[in-house]
């Protein structure tokens, strides 16, 4: 399987008091699938463009290693790898970070290739990609098995295993600067829109809730994200968040929602600490 | 009847959300939609004039089967056009 590597030189951007800021590993690993498919496929541009197939995201899983802190590295290697599953009807992207003789964080993504219906609006739907695009794939980036849904066992267990602690909901409104070029949002984000939500909640529960303070002053353990469907440029949502305490840790479950016809649930995300 | 646009289907109607056409059935809306907005005619029809299939209708909230396009609908229905995904 072949891997696609390289440097980022720090900012402070990259990170918060706490930690690497999610959004930035999320935002890095796109990237590097756009430099995967260019340096073995295609480019971003030319796979839309011309090829006229794109990808979409259904689930992402992001977790920190040891915590890395602004100090403690002047850059981030990344390496990024992408394989097939099921035939071309699935893509998976696997990247790490690395900084200070160590491994930071890692992330996985599993997405849906897309066919570009019509080339002005870039509206798509779910196709596998086809053999002219699949046979630059080495035989070991080419997989036939289904990947497993995460995220609904891990919302089962902590429901089951957890004390509830509280909730709360959060609008928010996708404005164009959460976007991307096809005027959809940007699943980088998610972690922004449901930190929004945790820090908001925190901030108004947390004297009569000490555990929820872990969401204001801890790093993050881990995310898990598995998405139902997109939202636009100028849609309204709406988090719906749920906070437990598992076995002592602070475990957050936001639902994405919104009130549009066709179904209101467009994604669920569990943050663990 | 009363169209619905939003998402990436905003900028091919210069922003308006509600728009408000007279036609008997949703089809012939589509086509007095794109009069007023022409760039939307390759947006959501394809080169047979048929509804791309990458888009979700909606009769007052009610999912729409394609046969339902040619149906007569009252004069105050509302209808909601949505892009499923795009290709980003």
């Amino acid at each position: 399987m072949r891997t696609i590597s390289w440097d980022i030189v720090v900012d402070t951007c990259l990170f918060s008091p706490l930690g690497l800021q999610p959004r930035a590993l999320f935002s890095h690993s796109w990237n590097g699938l756009a430099r995967w498919f260019k340096a073995h496929v295609v480019s971003f541009p030319k796979l839309l463009g011309d090829k006229r197939y794109g990808m979409v995201f259904l689930g992402i899983h992001l977790s920190y290693d040891q915590p890395l802190g602004f100090f403690d590295a002047d850059t981030v290697r990344v390496d990024a790898s992408v394989s097939l599953l099921r035939r071309g009807s699935r893509v998976r992207l696997q990247t790490e970070f690395f900084a200070a003789d160590r491994r930071a964080a890692e992330m996985s993504f599993l997405l849906c290739p897309v066919a570009i219906d019509d080339g002005v609006s870039l509206a798509a739907r779910p196709a596998a990609f086809p053999e002219s695009i699949q046979e630059y794939f080495l035989p070991d980036e080419r997989g036939e098995q289904s990947p497993p849904r995460v995220v609904p066992d891990l919302v089962s267990t902590i429901a089951a295993r957890g004390r509830e602690l509280a909730s709360g909901s959060q609008p928010f409104f996708v404005h164009r600067h959460y976007g991307e070029v096809a005027d959809q949002w940007s699943f980088t984000e998610i972690p922004c829109i449901c930190e929004s939500a945790r820090e908001s909640l925190a901030l108004a529960r947390h004297e009569d809730v000490p555990v929820l303070r872990h969401g204001l002053s801890k790093p993050l353990r881990s995310i898990d994200v598995e998405l139902q469907r997109p939202y636009f440029v100028f849609d309204s949502g709406r988090v719906d968040t749920e906070t437990y305490d598992v076995d002592g840790r602070l475990a957050m479950i936001h639902k994405l929602c919104s009130s549009q016809p066709g179904g209101q649930l467009h994604g669920t995300v569990v943050e663990r600490f | 009847m009363r169209f619905f646009l939003s998402g990436n289907l905003l900028r091919f109607s210069n922003y308006h959300r509600e728009i408000d056409v007279e036609a008997a059935t949703i089809y012939e809306g589509i086509f007095g939609l794109i009069n007023q907005y022409p760039d939307l005619r390759p947006v959501l029809l394809d080169g047979d004039d048929e509804v791309r299939g990458v888009h979700r209708l909606f009769l007052d909230g009610q999912p729409l089967a394609a046969e339902g396009l040619r149906e007569a609908v009252p004069s105050e229905a509302d209808v909601t056009i949505l892009t499923a995904i795009a290709g980003g």
